[in-house]
């Protein structure tokens, strides 16, 4: 469970968050989205504990994530969009870092690499970037933490890749399990991220599940721009849009219509999604 | 568990650092090795016969070298923003990564590095002994090692500490850091000479030097054994040297709990 409570962070003069507030609960994977430099990182790097935050405002399965206690780092995992490359082989990387997490299954990571077709004895260094991603989730989701931080896991990975990372995932939620992952590549995570949260520079703009989203809005295709439509984008094949459900209309979230709804529209939806 | 230390968990990060050492600075020690086996070689190859006694500075250079660059080469990434993160976020605890830095750059590198030394030594002693002016390891130069040592791992706690406040070119800048440290306590030294007197110094300093044996002025063993059994004796020097000492436990501690607090803060 993660619970931040009226979080003010800065870096130097650029205030990144002030009075955030957000709670997240385990059998989740969290979707973190929003424009470039809103503090998605920032947000990730916090939960981990690799910047200082107030021990009052962020609570990370009832440890103050920045004292970096042993007991608290064993259950958390932050995967950053750009991992060091490591010395040595895969397994020997795992093996050596994989021991200090008590849930670490070694078994779990070599059938891991099997999936995204890596051999465990080669080195790092003959890896392509791609494929030293694909080592790197191995190893997160191996690691069996309760929180696991994933920054822009989908990033270099072809396209087969994505797929076989979505169904990975998708087959290790539990309700044990809480994940968050931040990206841009929303399409490549569809299906996945349930529930959503869109930041801004003020805060939090959308916090809600996929099933609360289709409750509230639906999204069409149409030949021509509705007037009552919240958002409207021209494609090949008409006009996507993004209307809100007065209809009760049971329709397929678009995320990426969506995200571009919430950026337009930014008061509309803080006061159709307001959370108690 | 303990978040602050557990033997168990301890090991296992020194086990972890232990194996992950030969790739990271292997190399360099194997390198230093051979290039005193050949420097040993090269000499004797001109005739000259190479003292024990200076064959034991030469493995004080060297193993200072290796001290010197082992925090930046085993820990070197420990405060980058990307690189440091493997590091930052394993499960274990600060007091326990500090502990197993020292270990691993002033235990077992040292180790590593004297042992190669001195297994290159008696190898060469073995096969040519003619040239070498007797065995390595005897009274005088196994005093010379202990007394550099103790000096060694004084000076490598700066390092180590170098090797967590600065992002890049940590040999360097804690080097010039050094310097200008020394600098100052020059400009102290010099204040509080002014203050005393010049005249009263240099009395003092030739009133010293009157008591010491006349052979001391060259370096060679005999000197190094009058030095050590006449000029320690004296007991303003006897009892500076363990001032000096002093200083040097408590400037050590204070590099490590330096280093201890900059883990326990670092932001990433």
């Amino acid at each position: 469970m993660i619970k931040i409570n009226d979080l003010n962070f800065s870096y130097s003069k650029t205030n990144v968050f002030s009075g955030l507030s957000l709670t997240l609960k385990e059998g989740n994977v969290y979707g973190l989205l929003g424009q470039n430099g809103v503090g998605k990182t920032t947000l990730l790097k916090l939960l981990a504990g690799l910047i200082g935050s107030d021990k009052e405002t962020c609570d990370v399965n009832g440890y103050h994530p920045y004292k970096r206690q042993p007991e608290f780092l064993q259950d958390i995992f932050y995967l950053p969009e750009e991992s060091a490359c490591p010395l040595g082989s895969v397994v020997h990387f795992a093996e050596n870092n994989g021991s200090f997490y008590p849930a670490f299954s070694k078994e779990q990571f070599l059938a891991l690499l099997d999936r995204f077709e890596i051999s465990s004895t080669m080195r790092f260094k003959n890896l392509s970037a791609g494929q030293q991603k694909k080592v790197h989730i191995s190893y997160a989701l191996s690691l069996n933490t309760k929180v696991l931080l994933l920054d822009e896991p989908s990033n270099g990975m072809d396209i087969p890749s994505k797929s076989i990372f979505r169904s990975i995932v998708a087959g290790l939620v539990n309700e044990e399990r809480l994940m968050i992952i931040s990206t841009h590549q929303v399409r490549d995570l569809e299906n996945l991220i349930d529930p959503i949260i869109i930041l801004d520079n003020r805060g939090i703009l959308l916090h809600a599940s996929i099933e609360e989203i289709a409750a509230r809005l639906c999204f069409l295709t149409s030949s021509e721009d509705l007037p009552d439509a919240l958002y409207a984008e021209e494609t090949p094949m008409g006009y996507s849009l993004v209307k809100a459900n007065t209809a009760g209309m049971d329709t397929k979230v678009n995320l990426e219509t969506l995200f571009n709804a919430v950026l337009i529209h930014k008061e509309w939806f803080r006061d159709h999604f307001k959370r108690g | 568990m303990s978040n602050l230390f557990n033997l168990k968990r301890f090991c296992s990060l020194v086990r972890k650092e232990c194996r992950e050492l030969p790739g990271k600075y292997g190399l360099t020690i194997i390198s230093m090795v051979g290039g005193y086996m050949i420097a040993l070689i090269l000499t004797m190859l001109t005739g000259v016969t190479v003292s024990p006694f200076k064959r034991m500075t030469m493995i004080v250079v060297l193993t200072a070298f290796i001290m010197i660059f082992a925090p930046s080469k085993l820990h070197g990434t420990v405060n980058h923003n990307r690189k440091g993160l493997g590091y930052v976020l394993l499960p274990v605890s600060t007091l326990e990564k500090t502990l197993s830095m020292f270990v691993l750059n002033s235990i077992c590198t040292t180790v590593l590095i004297l042992t190669g030394l001195f297994a290159a030594d008696t190898l060469l002693y073995l096969v040519i002994p003619s040239h070498m002016g007797g065995f390595l390891i005897n009274g005088t130069t196994s005093w010379l090692l202990g007394e550099q040592l103790i000096d060694l791992f004084f000076f490598q706690s700066f390092f180590i500490l170098g090797n967590v406040l600065f992002k890049r070119q940590k040999v360097v800048r804690t080097f010039i850091s050094l310097i200008g440290l020394f600098f100052l306590i020059f400009m102290v030294v010099i204040v509080v000479f002014k203050i005393v007197g010049f005249e009263a110094i240099e009395n003092f300093a030739e009133s010293m030097l009157s008591e010491l044996p006349r052979e001391m002025d060259n370096w060679n063993i005999i000197n190094y054994n009058s030095f050590n059994n006449t000029y320690r004796h004296l007991p303003l020097i006897r009892n500076m040297i363990r001032i000096s000492y002093t200083i040097y436990v408590v400037i050590t501690a204070a590099c490590w709990m330096g280093t201890y607090r900059l883990i326990k803060t670092a932001k990433y």
